[in-house]
């Protein structure tokens, strides 16, 4: 029976044939847990009076969420986690390491073909590298650390077919947010998105880590792309060994619930607008609207490319009085290279508020969090009401290069008005 | 399994957001704390109807983030269960584990305050005061023995592996 991708890979973890629609129970190749869920898994193992795990060195512990601890509270929690991440012999990625999602990414642990869970939704970022990653819950999170497997319900999978190449100006984040707004809130739901096609070619895995993190905010359980010349070279490239990925294709025949071609040169810089991620709108709908604050960050687009793109508008340029940018760079390695390339330095003279890695204000924790008239143009992947802070607050969604280009001028800006500009004052 | 309780109607795609804000979660250190949070931004005064309850949900009830806080505040509250014409699945699946009953169904016509009557063993919803009835397909066996269990905790304590009997 041919099979999707996502068949081959929950065939593969089950040990035994499995089809869309079968409860299958699969063996886990790696596992994460933040510090939002994690001192449930904490409590459910001490419950469970779980000794051993299934493997401390396929388990990741993060402190990224509360990072630094925005309350008492919040740094008892991290003391339980430490203390219980150092009984298990896991590896910790304390305060200032990075977000959990960035971290299982640089530890090449989300490898094609992997079944790859963590305790945050956007454990769908693993499908980047053509990993089938997908949430837990804290308490069945307990219950996989400890047996080494879990349930899931193979999805069915929809094939969204990618071909052309984007234009200049429209990076993942659009790829991303033009297919939310196929889909809306909910017409993901329970499915696999497998990303394939000539297009693939065109999309980097910076990019695809934004779009595969991103289709958890339709419903989809995960989002694929096939392994390809792209993934193995991003291997080869950190010293990760890149065989046998030949092997994480669909069959040719494979049967899938919907095809849904996207023509990637037809796509244009585009917005979500307030209060949902998939209330997706043209750039030039919204430009001009006023801002208060701009936040560059998150396991969507916190990475290196992200500040490239942002630095490039940035640089010579300075934050428009009465805006605050916030830069919260993914990881510790990615704040490295900020600092070593100089683009810390971009930053800051620029007037940009550069923070330590971490979630930084984007679920409303700590660090800019928003008040009831605030306005913000954030990289993020979630503008619910309320998501950063008050629930007056108004959040824009849209790329690195946008956020910059507003942060300068204060208004939703498209970063080629200030080229264009640049020109005249020349 | 059976249970009765009145209507409380939500709507379609409530998040986990919107049922519990995550920025209470590093200030209460119980369930129970966060019980007078619940539905703040939507229905501030909704608390003391909870308790008893059946949630009836639209579409993709429970979207966003995949923390389990909601889920035990809501227990918490007294919620007996959810219904809604779709669950987002890392909701559905956290509800199930923790032993709430998260049943999926058509439920357009069924109105606030009526009271519901649920039967898992003959699959029917009936709204009392319209004898409005909704048919729902039987929860596949591993996941009627969770809620059976009381979910997932309890039932591996019993069991100790997962699995549908054998
Ligand atoms: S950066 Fe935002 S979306 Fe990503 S894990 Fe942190 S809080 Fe969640």
């Amino acid at each position: 029976m041919p099979q999707t991708l996502t068949e081959k890979i929950l065939s593969r973890a089950a040990g035994y044939p499995v089809q869309a629609g079968d409860l299958a129970m699969v063996k886990i190749d790696f596992a994460m847990v933040q510090d939002i869920n994690g001192p449930r898994v904490v409590e459910v193992l001490d419950e469970l009076q779980v000794d051993r795990l299934f493997d401390p060195e396929r388990v990741m512990f993060v402190f990224d969420h509360y990072s630094p601890e925005p309350t008492p509270l919040a740094s008892n929690f991290h003391t339980q986690m430490r203390a219980v991440a150092e009984k298990f012999g896991v590896s910790l990625r304390d305060v200032g390491a990075g977000i959990c999602h960035q971290l299982v990414v640089e530890a090449g642990a989300a490898r094609p073909g992997a079944v790859v869970v963590g305790t945050d939704s956007h454990s769908s970022t693993y499908g980047a590298l053509g990993a089938f990653g997908v949430s837990l819950g804290a308490t069945e999170m307990a219950v996989a650390l400890m047996s080494g497997e879990t349930w899931f319900k193979v999805p069915r999978s929809v094939k969204v077919n990618l071909i052309g190449s984007p234009p200049a100006g429209v990076s993942g984040k659009d790829i991303a947010l033009h297919l939310l707004k196929l889909q809306g809130e909910e017409g993901g739901l329970y499915q696999s998105f497998e990303f394939q096609g000539s297009g693939l070619a065109a999309v980097p895995v910076h990019d695809r880590l934004t779009i595969a993190n991103l289709v958890v905010d339709c419903g989809a359980k995960a989002g694929i792309f096939t392994a390809d010349e792209v993934t193995r070279a991003w291997f080869a490239s950190r010293g990760f060994s890149a065989e046998g990925f030949e092997a994480w294709r669909p069959d040719d025949d494979a049967e899938y619930q919907a095809v849904l071609t996207i023509d990637l040169s037809d796509l244009e810089p585009v917005v979500a607008v307030p209060h949902s991620p998939a209330s997706v709108v043209p750039l030039s709908n919204v430009r001009g609207t006023s801002v208060t604050t701009v936040f560059i960050g998150t396991c969507t687009n916190g990475r290196i490319e992200d500040y490239q793109a942002a630095c490039a508008v940035l640089k010579g340029r300075r934050v428009a009085p009465g805006v605050r940018l916030l830069c919260y760079p993914a990881s510790r390695d990615i704040q490295l290279e900020l600092l070593h390339t100089g683009m810390a330095q971009i930053l800051v003279e620029a007037g940009a508020v550069l923070m330590p890695p971490g979630c930084g204000p984007c679920a409303g924790l700590h660090g800019g969090v928003a008040g009831d008239d605030d306005v913000i143009f954030s990289t993020s992947s979630r503008n619910y009401r309320g998501r950063m802070g008050a629930s007056g607050a108004q959040i824009y969604l849209g790329s690195p290069a946008v956020a910059a280009a507003t942060a300068v001028t204060g208004r939703i800006t498209d970063p080629q008005e200030l080229v264009e500009s640049d020109k005249v004052v020349v | 399994m059976k249970l009765r309780g009145h209507a409380i109607c939500l709507g379609d795609n409530i998040n986990t957001g919107v049922i519990i804000s995550v920025k209470h979660l590093s200030r209460a250190s119980t369930a129970h704390e966060l019980v007078p949070l619940l539905f703040e931004a939507i229905r501030p005064e909704i608390g003391p109807q909870l308790s008893g309850a059946v949630l009836v949900g639209g579409i993709n009830f429970g979207s966003g983030s995949s923390r389990e806080h909601p889920v035990h505040a809501l227990k918490a509250a007294g919620v007996q269960a959810v219904i809604a014409a779709s669950f987002a699945r890392s909701f559905f699946r956290n509800a199930i584990n923790l032993g709430l009953p998260a049943v999926e169904v058509d439920t357009a016509g069924i109105e606030e305050f009526h009271q519901l009557e649920v039967d898992f063993d003959s699959g029917i919803i009936v709204d009392v005061d319209t004898g409005l009835t909704k048919q729902i397909s039987p929860l596949p066996p591993m996941m009627r023995d969770l809620l059976e269990a009381g979910g997932l905790v309890p039932y591996f304590k019993l069991r100790g592996r997962l699995g549908a009997k054998d």
